[in-house]
């Protein structure tokens, strides 16, 4: 449907209530795959529907469908209408006391190279020749190559006047390797974490053909590799395992919704408190974490959250100091605190919550030799295998599917299956060492869970490679 | 729903030529969600929504592809006839799939379990707020009805529509001391949740007596069905997957090939009657109601999906290869002498955030959460601060396994990533020894 012909709609049908706001999502995800050489079964899932959220008398009411005509509209307002009168005597918070934002704007995404522009059938031929890298006989057991493109419009708009109309486009490229000698089994990829904003383009960015051959290289010499030891000593991160180290480690604790206890029956609380932000050492001096959907070259960048807040850069750690929570609009005014507009929602059936949106850690100045060349005992990993965190956000366990020993300032031995584990809050402390802009890279998962009922969404996140001090590392059964 | 499904694939159908194989597959629910905090209400809302398949095949071509029915008819049916018609164009161009696999023979399901329970959102929600007056209350319910068809255009009709509800939910003392609940079925019953709430209230009090902080080391320890649902789920991370074993990530190779195997007294089984999954896959397949995957500690079958099936010459046993509704053999250990059986050690009532720490080998991490409880002397002594466990599956099912409660429980998943979960899981709690702990 036209956005213009459905704003006409809308506007006609605006009930009286103290708030009414309409989201509207209309989506088309294309995935294109091939594996052990075999062209998987093209598949397009077509998106469109709309959600109703109504403030009214203190409560709140939603309602998602995909009708919309008049008749449909009308009964999704109804049904919003009787869940806001059934909340008002029971609600969290006085819904109709919060002022939501009233902005009026557009954003769009910067794609070059237009992925629709190229046939199907190429797409196929191009992914089948990438595949064809490490699908090779003898040690390799599986192979895979994958392409997700995703085209998302989205109109806000809303009885304050708030009318924003956004478009998303994303190209999510995978590709990954699983090799044995018979004994050993072992896997690189890329984790899908090399998502954006752009077009084709990408592809030439990360160097997607040569990705497959160094997968397929550093699988075959993992195979070959000792376990990584078990000890304490300096770790050196990746951009690519950095990427979950922020993610599950920074963003989702400072998740003001967590904060204020709507997750701890599902994805957690935090460790951090309201008391904490302006005061609180997170980590080192070298720790510097922006806030930044304005980044158009990240996953989740944006014009405008889900709640129509401008999207604005922000630090949330400045040398190592805890500065903002992530909120958006409604948790900031439960908190009476202000934070960032981060209230987004996975697609029109389900409502606005806080969300990381991008999370990037600031570069310092050591290059990649430099920070190898300050360890004397330590180890390097990339890629994450493996994630685990308590529901507070703060004892964590990790594991990467790449590990080099470093000895005495230089990159020695390839190791296999390490993991290192943690305390979210000591374990910033021991940054001692940030890269440069020449060690980061710009990543996201579209993969981030949380919410009840139960959502994901994209989230990107940009690092250099950090160095940490005295973690303690193990590798896998012998 | 269902009549309109069937006429709308009568009328879809119509646009083939004679050559061409067409599935409709439909995933629809009306379902109404109330999230709480603290005792009231954070968003409540009805989410009503229908995904429409459209599978286009001609002979080893195969292309599909989806889109969300408004439920108004013209305005479906060009929506389904214009993706038809996009995946047509498509199709000529495309690689045929050695492994595309459609089941031939017409068949017919048609089952309605909807409205057995009288309750509606509004006196669910009294129910809720009346019963757990002064607990801080924090989770969702969710509740609406499920429906599931599949139609072809050789003459497959089927139909699955059930209602349900699931309530998860934890009730907070302080802190991250919170007791975990979960009140779900077809039947909404105000007496069984005021038992549910009793419980609860009762754990509570145990919670507020000073906590322990215990070393990391090994542990004799009690998983209620609760957290042994936790592990079991690891093992569906690939582990009854055919695809999986043939290509070496699922984390049962050892078990698969005989180098380990659990105690002789674990079994497991797929088994649908127990739960609310369909009894058909996308490909026009009727799967058998139970299939057994792991039989008396050794592995027995794999679950084996259309595709897998042509790939690796096997019979169609599930739609996909995971156990959506997973049976474990129960044990003799009565639940009214579980403390005293344990003795000294802890009693777990959740796992949380599990993940591998060593894929192939079995080896797994995660966190206890919610309420764990150190016993002594056969008798709960106080709760216990949150640790990291990271041990093997092959010990926690085998050789540290040291009994299987005679009572089960019945869980259905209270997920609802996209949809709501149809899953289901019928589980023992278990006594294990050496449980390691780890930070």
């Amino acid at each position: 449907m036209e956005l213009e012909q459905l704003k006409i709609r809308l506007a006609k049908l605006m009930p009286e209530v103290d708030f009414c706001s309409f989201r509207y999502d209309s989506g088309v995800s294309k995935y294109i795959a091939v594996r052990g050489g075999v062209a998987l079964p093209y598949n397009e899932s077509n998106n469109s529907g709309i959600m109703v959220t109504i403030f009214d008398k203190g409560g709140i009411g939603y309602f998602a469908g995909s009708d919309l005509t008049e008749e449909g509209l009308n009964a999704a307002i109804l049904s919003a209408k009787k869940w806001a009168e059934i909340s008002s005597k029971n609600s969290v918070i006085d819904f109709s006391k919060i002022s939501m934002p009233s902005k009026k704007g557009k954003y769009s995404s910067t794609v070059g190279h237009e992925f629709t522009t190229v046939q199907t059938s190429e797409h196929y031929d191009y992914l089948i020749g990438v595949e064809s890298i490490i699908n090779k006989k003898n040690e390799v057991i599986d192979s895979w190559a994958g392409l997700q493109h995703k085209e998302i419009e989205r109109l806000y708009y809303a009885s304050n006047g708030a009318d924003i109309e956004q478009k998303f486009s994303y190209l999510i490229p995978s590709i990954g390797v699983r090799v044995s000698d018979g004994i050993e089994v072992i896997e690189r990829s890329s984790n899908g974490d090399f998502g954006k904003q752009c077009g084709l383009e990408l592809l030439e960015e990360i160097e997607y053909k040569n990705m497959a051959a160094n997968l397929l290289d550093e699988a075959k010499m993992l195979l070959k590799a000792e376990n990584c030891p078990s000890d304490k000593r300096d770790l050196l991160l990746d951009a690519d395992q950095m990427l979950l180290q922020i993610h599950e480690s920074i963003g989702h604790p400072l998740e003001l919704d967590r904060i204020l206890g709507d997750e701890r029956n599902y994805a957690g609380t935090s460790f951090v408190n309201l008391d904490m932000f302006g005061n609180y050492r997170y980590g080192s001096d070298l720790l510097n974490v922006v806030f930044d959907p304005t980044d158009k070259s990240q996953l989740a960048s944006y014009g405008f959250d889900d709640d129509g807040e401008e999207a604005k850069k922000v630090f949330v750690i400045e040398k190592g100091i805890l500065k903002k929570p992530l909120g958006g609009v409604v948790s900031q005014h439960r908190a009476k605190m202000s934070g960032v507009a981060n209230s987004r929602a996975q697609t029109w059936n389900r409502p606005a919550i806080d969300r990381m949106a991008n999370l990037n850690l600031e570069p310092g100045e050591d290059s990649f030799s430099t920070l190898v060349s300050k360890v004397e005992n330590g180890i390097y990993m990339k890629t994450n295998s493996s994630w685990s965190i308590d529901d507070s956000r703060n004892k964590f366990q990790f594991g990467c599917q790449y590990g080099r020993l470093i000895e005495n300032g230089e990159l020695t031995r390839i190791v296999k299956k390490p993991n290192y584990r943690g305390i979210s809050s000591s374990f910033w402390r021991s940054l001692i060492g940030v890269g440069d802009k020449s060690t980061r890279k710009v990543m996201g998962t579209p993969y981030c869970g949380k919410g009840e009922p139960n959502q994901v969404i994209n989230v990107g996140h940009a690092s250099p490679a950090c160095l940490f001090s005295g973690v303690e590392v193990f590798g896998g059964q012998s | 729903m269902k009549d309109y499904f069937f006429r709308f694939s009568d009328e879809i159908f119509k646009n083939l030529p004679g050559d061409e194989l067409l599935a409709c597959e439909l995933f629809a629910e009306n379902s109404s969600f109330v999230r709480l905090n603290n005792g009231k209400i954070r968003q409540a809302g009805d989410v009503k929504q229908a995904q429409l398949s459209l599978t286009l095949s001609l002979g080893k071509k195969v292309v599909s592809g989806s889109f969300d029915l408004s439920l108004n008819w013209d305005i479906d049916i060009n929506s389904g006839i214009e993706l038809l018609l996009k995946l047509r164009s498509n199709l000529a161009y495309l690689r045929e799939d050695p492994y595309f696999n459609f089941n031939n023979n017409i068949s017919e399901t048609d089952i309605d379990t909807r409205n057995q329970g009288a309750a509606t959102k509004s006196e669910m929600v009294e129910d809720i707020f009346e019963l757990y007056q002064g607990l801080d209350l924090v989770g969702v319910l969710s509740s609406g009805e499920i429906m599931r068809g599949f139609t072809s255009s050789l003459g497959h009709r089927k139909f699955v529509q059930r209602s349900s509800f699931n309530f998860d939910n934890a009730c907070y003392l302080a802190g991250d001391k919170a007791v975990k609940s979960n009140y779900a079925g077809t039947k909404w019953n105000r007496e069984q949740l005021a038992l549910k709430v009793a419980d609860v209230r009762k754990k509570l009090k145990i919670l507020s007596l000073p906590s322990k902080t215990i070393k990391p080391g090994k542990y004799r320890v009690y998983l209620s069905p609760a957290a042994v649902i936790e592990i079991v789920s690891m093992l569906n991370w690939g582990g009854f997957s055919k695809k999986a074993i043939e290509t070496k990530s699922s984390p049962l190779n050892f078990l698969v090939e005989g180098k380990r195997h659990f105690d002789h007294r674990v079994s497991f089984r797929q088994d649908l009657d127990q739960g609310f999954s369909a009894t058909f896959d996308g490909q026009g397949f009727d799967l058998p109601s139970k299939v057994v995957l792991v039989e008396k500690g050794k592995y027995k079958n794999a679950l084996v999906s259309s595709r897998s099936a042509i790939e690796f010459n096997q019979q169609v046993n599930c739609g996909t290869e995971y156990s959506c509704s997973i049976n474990m053999e129960e044990g003799d250990l009565s639940s009214d002498k579980i403390e005293s059986e344990l003795g000294e050690g802890l009693l777990i009532s959740n796992l949380w955030y599990l993940n591998f720490s060593d894929k192939s080998a079995g080896r797994i991490t995660g966190m206890t959460r919610f309420a764990t409880f150190w016993v002594e002397n056969g008798r709960i002594t106080s709760p216990v601060e949150v640790m990291r466990f990271d041990d093997s599956i092959f010990d926690i099912f085998g050789s540290k396994l040291e009994k299987l409660t005679k009572e089960r429980e019945y869980i259905l998943a209270p997920g609802t990533y996209s949809k709501r979960s149809t899953d289901s899981a019928l589980l023992p709690g278990l006594l294990v020894s050496d449980f390691e702990l780890t930070l």
